[in-house]
């Protein structure tokens, strides 16, 4: 299973090299080149067959996340997987950040702050046209939308990465890999529990979003899971600490500030409160088309909840959730198709999220109509 | 604008927003604003006849309007374009001058401020707006060779 997972995860680091837009020269390298070739004929011209292999290579990386939770034993201590989640982080790392372009732009805005010296918040990219990033950045019209946690941040793989755009991609991943190690250590720590690291570090959604396109939800979630985890700390400065890692989060993004209730609760317990967590993040993450789209990577913000929630027998939560992230990657299915977002795009990205999602629903509901212990422990 | 209970606010808000449009660009822009702004307001206290206020007013968009040339070499020496900003400002202040040749007609050369409680100054109107004028024309010759 674990060579499985490894393999799959190869496969799609190198295919996501077919997808390095025309305008970007990453290496010289003649290995590079003859790989990239194929690769960009494959993804390009052959689009059925490239939207193929994807589809396989999540469906597979799924069957074995699945498999591999139902199999961990709850031992305490390290984990062969853990090992395996750190090779594998490496491999998607690698890999190139096919599915998104916010990478591109976290890139140029630390270009704007730190190279540029010009306010991020005010420039766009686009202000500066001799800039060459702009001939592989899309959305370079807009100021940054991110917070000064994390502008901040990113200062440090800028200057590490000296302005070289595959070292910046790199860097900038590596950043969210350490953050990703970061979350499932926190997830370790409060729940002392393998399969609860698994369940989130192992995902595939998590391992694509986070480490493979570099989105920065990480961050935000790092802070407001160990922020939330504080509510109930009988130690004021565990508490203060919490409430400062908490602006931290918002700072970064925003979506976490609803959150803030969790703190008026009388006498929470964790458990109360890591629910009350998911279920507002839940909420904000299916209200986000309001504003833009309903992006995969959003799922990060409750996933990073479902992992600390007792994963019980008959539980709803956590398949509900590995459903639903399952049916969010398949939302790229439409573009690598058609490389149009129009047409029967949208329709067809909103029936490949909404119909799996159904079929679970409807078989969760039927299994506990028919199963009346089932039924009384789920809502145990 | 003066007498407003929020004026001094406002203009203290200016002063501080300055430290938030830092970088060339930013400031390029925030400099504009308080430029136009400015005139705006000289403008409409010339047209009430709040000459002295006015005269502030003009004096203050001057004061911002001249801030663009360096910016724009500061922005060139820093490796950006800044084609667009040359010509923003170009016709910001060609825009600037139009307004100000309106005004020079309609105010008298030199007008008699009497305070009830000071002394009498003469405010030269007609120098000063010439003066502006001249500026916003160095100007634009200053941004279109850098």
């Amino acid at each position: 299973m674990n060579v499985l997972f490894v393999v799959i995860s190869v496969i799609l680091a190198v295919f996501t090299y077919g997808f390095v837009d025309p305008n970007l020269h990453l290496s010289g390298n003649p290995l590079y080149a003859a790989l990239h070739g194929p690769l960009m004929e494959l993804v390009f011209r052959h689009r059925p067959a490239a939207t193929a292999v994807y589809a396989v290579c999540i469906c597979v990386l799924f069957l074995v996340y699945y498999f591999s939770f139902r199999k961990t034993d709850t031992s305490v201590g390290k984990h062969p997987r853990f090992r395996l989640l750190f090779l594998v982080g490496i491999i998607y790392v690698i890999a190139y950040p096919a599915f998104s372009y916010d990478i591109f732009n976290y890139v140029l805005s630390a270009k704007v702050a730190f190279f540029y010296h010009e306010n991020p918040w005010i420039v766009m990219p686009v202000a500066i046209p001799n800039e060459p990033m702009l001939a592989f950045t899309r959305a370079a019209n807009k100021v940054t939308l991110y917070g000064p946690t994390w502008v901040f941040l990113t200062a440090i793989p800028w200057f590490l990465g000296r302005g070289t755009v595959w070292a910046e991609l790199i860097l900038f991943k590596s950043l969210s890999f350490i953050w990703y190690l970061g979350a499932l250590r926190l997830i370790y720590r409060i729940t002392k529990d393998p399969k609860a690291v698994l369940f989130f570090g192992m995902n595939p959604l998590v391992l694509i979003e986070v480490l493979l396109s570099g989105h920065n939800d990480i961050v935000m979630m790092v802070f407001s899971l160990f922020a939330v985890s504080t509510i109930a700390s009988g130690k004021r400065s565990t508490r203060y600490a919490g409430i400062g890692s908490f602006v931290l989060s918002v700072f970064v993004k925003g979506a976490t500030v609803v959150l803030l209730p969790l703190w008026f609760l009388r006498n929470p317990t964790r458990e109360v409160l890591f629910r009350w967590a998911y279920i507002l993040m839940f909420v904000i993450f299916l209200l986000s088309p309001i504003r833009e789209e309903m992006y995969p990577w959003y799922a990060v913000w409750f996933l990073v909840f479902a992992a600390v929630i007792p994963i019980r027998k008959g539980s709803f939560i956590h398949p509900f959730s590995i459903v639903l992230t399952f049916s969010l990657l398949l939302r790229y299915i439409p573009y690598m198709l058609t490389f149009s977002y129009g047409g029967p795009g949208p329709i067809m990205r909103e029936l490949l999220t909404a119909v799996p999602v159904l079929f679970y629903l409807v078989w969760y509901a039927v299994h506990l109509r028919f199963r009346p212990e089932t039924r009384r422990k789920a809502l145990a | 604008m003066p007498g407003n209970r929020l004026y001094r606010v406002s203009r203290i808000l200016d002063g501080l927003k300055r430290y938030w449009y830092w970088g060339t660009i930013a400031s390029i822009e925030y400099r504009m604003n308080l430029s136009d702004k400015y005139l705006v307001e000289a403008k409409t206290l010339f047209e009430y006849k709040q000459y002295l206020l006015a005269t502030d007013a003009l004096k203050r968009s001057d004061s911002e309007i001249s801030y663009l040339p360096g910016l724009v070499s500061r922005g060139r020496s820093g490796g950006k374009d800044m084609g667009v900003f040359r010509t923003s400002i170009a016709e910001e202040a060609s825009v600037h001058e139009e307004v100000l040749r309106n005004l020079l007609t309609g105010v008298p050369p030199e007008f008699e401020w009497a305070p009830e409680n000071g002394k009498v100054s003469v405010l030269p109107l007609g120098k000063l707006l010439e003066q502006s004028i001249v500026l916003r024309m160095r100007i634009r010759s200053q941004v279109k060779k850098s």
